[in-house]
């Protein structure tokens, strides 16, 4: 416990950091060129307050936005935090996300699991790591500096994992000599592989200073999966359960931080038609 | 944005609230029966009916036969009179012995053979909801071997009646499915 809070305070240090020099950049950025319509400065009141990045109003003048791009780091806590209530279940997960274009942004994750699935007439365990990567494209029209995204993205995972059969039972549909009890089996079945592609859709708001909470849901297709001889994968990590058909779904919620790299300027387009003459 | 959120979430509680529904379909081939016919000992291209057939296995604690009529009353539902039937396996051993009473109910006429059938089993996985399942493989003839192996073994009841199965001939020594005849016996 002692080490975790050591950890988490220098983590937080670590962030402050970057905090510090995210509030640097901004500053620096020439103030002639930030400025807005007055009409949209009451809106911006009302809405949120004003950020050091919008200034006061100067009449007829041209809007420019800052685009912030970089790189946001995450853990999904649902996976995190399920061990702690469920006994069948560890698990992590790291997301990451990295803006390319203005509505583009590389996606990744990278996760553990270990899930033992108690079915009626089977228990297994599953264990392994996966990768997933891919892109979202946020379709979210953000206000002024907000930095929300809603996201739909597309998916390649990749799972290398094993499985332990825990028990059997046979299936008789004519018990006449009587129903055999559950048989105990320690079959493990090392060096199983599945790939598959998957729908993302999520979104992420920022809490606080470039912290953001996030959730997603993802429908997956079974692409490749490498089974046992005798035996089916009924947990991919990473997939998660499977299905009869090549279905999957999946779920996350995360917490990240975004470490801002680089910023891009931006004009909306009405604006800068009326600004052109000036220059 | 706040519909979404809660879009969302009902979305993701209604899935993880249908993952229980796994039930075996009972079409499902799962561990087979062996499936005995009967044919007449003159012809043995013909089918015979057998006549209030009582098959009961050794050792069953109930002492209750095979229940062939699902419909019938107490005492009718475990006779046969059809050409073919099946009889479940051991799932637990590696082998079984049933008496096939003939004429069952009738004290005059009444003759029970008793067959003890000898194999191997393996278990193969079937499905999710079905778990696995045993197939069965008859041993061969070897009288020779160490230990001797038959597939099965044709005795008289401690009445001495004779035997009302004149032969006894196996058709298909692997048991993976209820579609074929494994053993033809002859009346």
């Amino acid at each position: 416990m002692k080490h975790t809070l050591k950890y988490l305070y220098s983590f937080c240090l670590l962030f402050s950091m970057f905090l510090v020099k995210a509030q640097d950049t901004t500053a620096t950025a020439p103030p002639e060129e930030i400025a807005l319509k007055k009409t949209k400065t009451e809106a911006v009141k009302t809405a949120k307050t004003a950020k050091p990045v919008i200034q006061k109003a100067v009449n007829d003048s041209i809007k420019i936005k800052t685009d912030r791009y970089g790189l946001r780091v995450g853990v999904d806590l649902y996976k995190l935090t399920r061990g702690f209530y469920d006994k069948d279940y560890k698990g992590i997960e790291v997301v990451a996300d990295f803006r390319l274009t203005k509505k583009y942004y590389l996606a990744a994750e990278l996760g553990f699991e270990d899930k033992t699935t108690d079915d009626d007439r089977l228990n297994s365990t599953a264990t392994g790591t996966y990768i997933k990567g891919g892109f979202d494209y946020n379709f979210y029209q953000n206000w002024l500096d907000m930095e929300n995204v809603i996201t739909i993205g597309l998916r390649g995972g990749f799972s290398t994992f094993s499985q332990q059969l825990n028990s059997y039972k046979v299936y008789n549909p004519n018990p006449y000599w009587g129903e055999q009890p559950s048989i105990i089996s320690e079959r493990k079945y090392d060096g199983l592989t599945a790939g598959w592609g998957e729908v993302a859709v999520g979104l992420k708001a920022e809490v606080f200073s470039n912290f953001f909470v996030g959730f997603g849901v993802q429908l997956k297709l079974l692409v490749a999966n490498k089974k046992p001889d005798d035996f089916d994968n009924l947990y991919i990590p990473g997939f998660n359960r499977t299905y009869d058909g090549n279905f999957g779904v999946g779920f996350n919620y995360t917490v990240s931080y975004f470490i801002p790299i680089f910023k891009k300027k931006v004009v909306t387009p009405e604006i800068t038609k009326k600004a052109t003459p000036k220059k | 944005m706040k519909k979404i959120i809660s879009f969302l979430l009902l979305f993701t509680f209604g899935l993880s609230s249908c993952e229980k529904d796994d039930i075996c379909d009972a079409d499902t081939p799962t561990t087979p029966r062996l499936v005995i016919s009967f044919y007449l000992y003159k012809d043995p291209q013909t089918a015979a009916n057998v006549k209030n057939l009582k098959v009961i296995g050794e050792g069953v604690e109930s002492g209750e036969g095979i229940i062939f009529n699902e419909n019938g009353t107490d005492v009718t539902k475990y006779l046969t009179n059809a050409s073919t039937i099946s009889i479940p396996l051991r799932t637990d051993a590696d082998t079984v012995t049933y008496s096939f009473i003939l004429n069952s109910g009738n004290t005059i006429a009444t003759n029970t053979d008793i067959l003890t059938f000898n194999y191997s089993r393996n278990t193969v996985y079937v499905s999710r909801a079905c778990g696995f399942k045993t197939t069965f493989n008859l041993l061969t003839n070897n009288p020779a071997g160490n230990p001797p192996t038959t597939p099965f073994v044709r005795t008289d009841s401690p009445a001495a009646d004779g035997f009302w199965m004149e032969a006894v001939q196996v058709i298909e020594s692997n048991i993976e499915s209820e579609n074929e005849t494994h053993i033809k016996i002859l009346i």
